[in-house]
């Protein structure tokens, strides 16, 4: 995202660079021309004039160098102030996606301690329930094994008179039903 | 055709010859036998007709009913009186007891005089008997069904003993 914003920086400076050249040039081109101009005025002036060429081109030239480095060093500046950000967004991140790694590994933590929890309960149930169904079975079974066993000890327990005697109580109480009525 | 009311006069004497299923069954048995004799123009009174193959018990009821007058002359009159009585005895209410014991003659002689009074009607018992029943009979009559037995009181004795049982055993589980 930041490499578009360097690019443009660099071709800017660059392009600054390059008219900076071209405005120095004019200058000599111009100085020159002036100095070819006063040719005439006699071999005097000539060396006059290289000196003060001389010096003026120096001094260009010292003025293009400063420029130069100044931009140079604004450019590096400004790329160690990007790449300085570019670094702390970077940390940035990596610190937010590591809180973010840890609040997920807390949160699986809680969910899976839930998840156990519950179904651990759930078997609790499970297993309470069996039981019940089991004991009531189990005296379901007990229950019809006794009653099967009295019902045999009793039947050959009870005499004939008492099986007549029994059976004319239930037809009294037949009769009292209105049940043949 | 018989006149009823006087028709089941003559056929009382038989019906109280009845007591159950077997009976009923070997009277008709009898009785169809006796239908089949009157084809053979013999004169006389079906008891005269019948008497060489008849059963003794049977033949008295038909000489008292004879003596009585309530028995028709002539064969076919007399196949017509027996088919009727066939039929009569067949419609007789039926009442199923089951026993957990084999009733005595006198016994079931005695339930079948109880019930046939308290129907209104010669009644025919029809005995099962089940050694599974405890204590008294079920019947059954008329498409109604009814136990009185001491099963359930046995039951629920059974059930309460063994709940108390498994409560002091599962207390006492607890307690160790």
């Amino acid at each position: 995202m930041n490499l578009p914003i360097y690019s443009t920086f660099l071709i800017i400076s660059q392009v600054c660079n390059f008219v900076l050249l071209i405005l120095v040039a004019f200058i000599f081109f111009k100085v020159e021309r002036m100095s070819g101009a006063d040719d005439n005025r006699g071999n005097d002036d000539h060396k006059l004039k290289r000196k003060l060429g001389k010096k003026v081109s120096d001094q260009f030239s010292g003025q293009v160098n400063e420029l130069v480095a100044a931009a140079l060093e604004s450019f590096n500046v400004q790329i160690k102030s990007e790449i300085g950000k570019i670094s702390e967004e970077s940390m940035s991140k990596l610190r937010g996606l590591s809180d973010f790694t840890q609040a997920q590994e807390a949160t699986i933590g809680k969910e899976t301690q839930f998840l156990v929890a519950n179904n651990f309960s759930k078997v609790e149930k499970e297993l309470e329930e069996y039981k019940k169904t089991q004991m009531a079975k189990i005296d379901h079974e007990i229950s019809e094994i006794v009653s099967a066993a009295a019902k045999e000890v009793i039947g050959r327990a009870i005499s004939a008179a008492e099986q007549e005697d029994l059976v004319n109580k239930s037809l009294e109480r037949a009769k009292r039903d209105k049940f043949f009525t | 055709m018989i006149q009823s009311p006087l028709d089941k006069t003559a056929f009382i004497p038989f019906s109280n010859l009845i007591v159950d299923t077997q009976d009923l069954y070997r009277m008709i048995n009898d009785l169809t036998t006796v239908q089949r004799s009157l084809f053979k123009d013999k004169e006389g009174t079906i008891s005269d007709k019948s008497k060489d193959f008849l059963a003794s018990s049977l033949t008295t009821v038909f000489t008292e009913v004879e003596k009585r007058g309530l028995e028709p002359a002539g064969d076919a009159k007399q196949q017509e009186f027996v088919k009727t009585l066939i039929e009569y005895l067949k419609n007789l209410p039926v009442v199923k007891i089951t026993l957990a014991f084999g009733p005595t003659t006198n016994f079931l002689q005695r339930i079948n005089t109880e019930i046939s009074n308290e129907i209104g009607n010669k009644a025919v018992l029809d005995i099962v008997v089940n050694q599974f029943i405890i204590g008294g009979a079920v019947f059954e009559y008329n498409g109604k069904v009814r136990a009185y037995t001491l099963e359930e009181k046995l039951d629920t004795a059974v059930i309460a003993l063994i709940k108390s049982e498994g409560t002091i055993s599962r207390k006492s589980e607890v307690s160790h």
